[in-house]
């Protein structure tokens, strides 16, 4: 199913490509048609990669969280770390603006606005995981997750208010989400975080089937429980940060895939979910990303929208059934 | 609560909100031709002793227009019009909320009138900047969150303002008791449609004879110009720069892809319908514009690397190989502001040579780049 949308997600697009055109481009034929190779190959491949790759790193991150949290509607963006990446952005896309300074860093560049988005991010991990020492109670550590995110975002509305209108407009569509502007070395380094992310998150596979029942039982069968905690926190923030730095943050496909998945395959272990989330997140995510590209029209509507309209009837859904659960 | 008093409440707050919805002022519609040659979005009309202003479209989605009364200080208020606003003319002092606002001041020799405005960091013209620093001209703030106590302290006669799709300003001028204006000279689409709009202020300000010679001298410069490239094969050309998957492509009606026109360029998206923007995804632009021979109009750039730190594609259009890249930000006020915003619109023939010197260089070999540079 993912390796079918994945080839549909290169075929189709808002330029009608004919068939025998996209073998050309596809075999690297000297014949093919110029245009057309640049659009499946500078245009379509690395949005194909993305989405598969976000589409698992959000799903695995979702999935550690909801464990982590023993909590069916915590996703990645519970620490906080799509708000740090926001105020990042904001900062780097409108304050230049409000001061009229040119800082060292260029508030049109995509990579500088993915390092700003990246260093808010940490700034606010670091807060969240310097309170989750002190804290024992997870679920304080998720409030503490929340109210960081409300502050930031205070901020970056500030931000906002005085900012003119070229450079709100910039960070509105930031905000959206794009799975279409990741660079080819930003593919690569975006690669490499995900396949990182999840050999780490399948070598947490115990802990997580401890964590499950309950932090005081998970210690009772020798599992550190604070190790865990920060290496499935760690592991969250890696991929999800370096995805929100480089695509904007992107809902809803972090807290509803592991609940499909796990409905699909029917198990709380997670030596099988981690692996069934991989699959199913991909899927998901690319066929949004097929939908937000609107194929046969010359538009395309913003990631977060698709998601959003996808993701938030299955968490209402999922939240009715819950006492079944 | 029981169910009777639910619904009586959300009845009765229905009846609130559509009882108070303010009445939209509609003008009078005189058979009086128009003064105008070009412009379609406003009327001027000269009457026995005074002047009838009627702005169609104040911004977009607007259900209805409005009218001015322009009249003789000292003369009695004419009779009839009751929607209409009596202006009397010429004003003294001027409050404006856009620099397009002080080009057209500039234009009719009335920019010594100019006592507040919004954004007087953008401004371009030398002798403004001076009466701003010399406190000559107030600062209003943002015109979206207006200094209304400065303006109510200032008290100019009339305020010109702009709105891109609500009445948010003019209403909450009016309330306190001063005189607001619109301007909507950019819903006109065509160049000197456009520039027109200085006969309107002309009217208020008492300033209709030199304004009057100095457009019929612009409109001639602007006519003849346009012959010179009338038959000449045209380059393909197209404008934007997309951010985020999102690209605004201008229509085929539009103020941008006329005057291309009017240049001698063929705009690639000429074909489509509409004075307004469509946004267009990556692919479909480029599958249009990549082998396309110029590209203007790119956004806030000064130069290709800061393109391609945008988005490294760009590098993949030929207009980008072939150095055929050109911005209109030639001119830019220390705080920021393009003087093509501002002087531009008052000069159509400039930018019409300038464009003309892009698409066809050789065809007016003295006249050098003004507002538009190239990027290198």
């Amino acid at each position: 199913m993912a390796v079918l949308l994945f080839v549909l997600n290169i075929a189709i697009g808002s330029v009608t490509i004919p068939y025998a055109g996209l073998l050309q481009v596809l075999s690297g034929s000297s014949t093919a048609d110029g245009t057309w190779s640049t659009i499946v190959w500078s245009i379509r491949w690395p949005r194909a990669i993305t989405a598969l790759l976000a589409g698992i790193a959000l799903s695995l991150s979702g999935l550690m969280m909801q464990t982590l949290f023993r909590n069916p509607i915590a996703g990645p963006f519970v620490l906080g770390i799509s708000s740090g990446a926001s105020l990042g952005a904001a900062l780097l896309i409108m304050s230049s603006g409000i001061f009229g300074v040119s800082s060292v860093l260029n508030p049109f560049s995509s990579g500088h606005l993915a390092l700003a988005a990246l260093l808010g991010a940490l700034v606010v991990l670091l807060l969240v995981l310097a309170a989750s020492f002190r804290v024992r109670d997870i679920a304080t550590l998720l409030i503490i997750g929340l109210m960081v995110g409300s502050t930031t975002g205070a901020l970056v509305t500030i931000l906002q208010y005085y900012s003119d209108q070229e450079s709100l407009k910039r960070f509105v569509l930031w905000s959206f989400g794009n799975l279409g502007a990741v660079t080819n070395s930003e593919l690569k380094l975006l690669s490499l975080v995900v396949i990182i992310g999840l050999l780490w998150t399948l070598s947490l596979t115990k802990a997580l089937n401890a964590l499950m029942i309950g932090e005081a039982y998970a210690k009772s069968l020798g599992l550190n429980v604070q190790s865990a905690r920060l290496q499935l926190i760690g592991a969250t923030a890696l991929m999800t940060g370096t995805l929100t730095a480089f695509c904007g943050p992107i809902a809803f496909v972090g807290i509803a895939v592991p609940h499909l998945t796990r409905m699909a395959f029917k198990t709380q272990h997670h030596l099988l979910l981690v692996p069934a989330c991989v699959v199913v997140g991909a899927t998901v995510m690319l066929f949004c990303d097929l939908v937000t590209r609107m194929p046969f029209s010359e538009q395309q509507l913003p990631i977060n929208a698709v998601t959003s309209l996808m993701g938030a009837p299955l968490v209402i859904w999922i939240v009715l059934r819950r006492k079944k659960v | 609560m029981n169910r009777i008093s639910v619904i009586s409440l959300v009845l009765g707050a229905f009846i609130l909100i559509v009882g108070c919805k303010s009445e939209q002022p509609t003008w009078t519609k005189d058979p009086t031709p128009s003064s105008t040659k070009y412009a379609e979005n406003f009327l001027l009309q000269k009457k026995e002793g005074y002047t009838i202003l009627t702005v169609k479209q104040p911004w977009k989605n607007a259900k209805t227009g409005f009218q001015y009364i322009a009249y003789q200080k000292g003369s009695p208020k004419p009779e009839g019009y009751p929607d209409a606003t009596f202006i009397a003319t010429p004003v003294e002092t001027v409050a404006c909320l856009s620099t397009t606002h002080v080009g057209m001041l500039d234009f009719v020799d009335a920019k010594d009138k100019l006592i507040a405005m919004s954004g007087t960091r953008f401004v371009n013209n030398k002798t403004v900047i001076d009466n701003i620093e010399n406190g000559l001209v107030t600062e209003l703030g943002s015109s979206e969150q207006l200094n209304y106590e400065v303006l109510l302290k200032l008290k100019p006669d009339i305020v010109l303002t702009y709105s891109l799709g609500s009445d948010n300003n003019t209403q909450k001028i009016k309330e306190l008791g001063l005189t607001p204006v619109v301007i909507a000279e950019y819903l006109d689409n065509s160049p000197l449609g456009r520039a027109e709009w200085v006969k309107f202020l002309a009217v208020l300000l008492g300033k209709e004879i030199v304004t009057a010679k100095r457009f019929a001298s612009i409109e001639q410069d602007y006519l003849q110009t346009m012959k010179k490239v009338a038959d000449l094969p045209r380059p393909t050309v197209f404008t934007g720069l997309g951010y985020e998957g999102n690209w605004h492509v201008p229509e085929g009606d539009s103020y941008v892809a006329r005057s291309i026109a009017d240049a001698g360029g063929n705009y690639l998206w000429k074909e489509k319908p509409g004075n307004g923007s469509l946004v267009l995804d990556f692919e479909a632009v480029i599958s249009k514009g990549q082998q396309a021979d110029t590209w203007i109009n790119v956004g806030m750039v000064n130069a290709k690397e800061d393109m391609l730190a945008v988005d490294d594609r760009y590098a993949q259009f030929s207009a980008f190989t072939n150095n055929r890249v050109y911005n209109g930000n030639a001119r830019v006020s220390d705080g920021g502001g393009y003087d093509i915003y501002e002087s531009a619109v008052v000069f159509p023939n400039m930018v019409l040579k300038d464009l003309i010197k892009i698409f066809h260089p050789s065809v007016l070999p003295d006249h050098t780049l003004y507002y538009y540079k190239q990027l290198n």
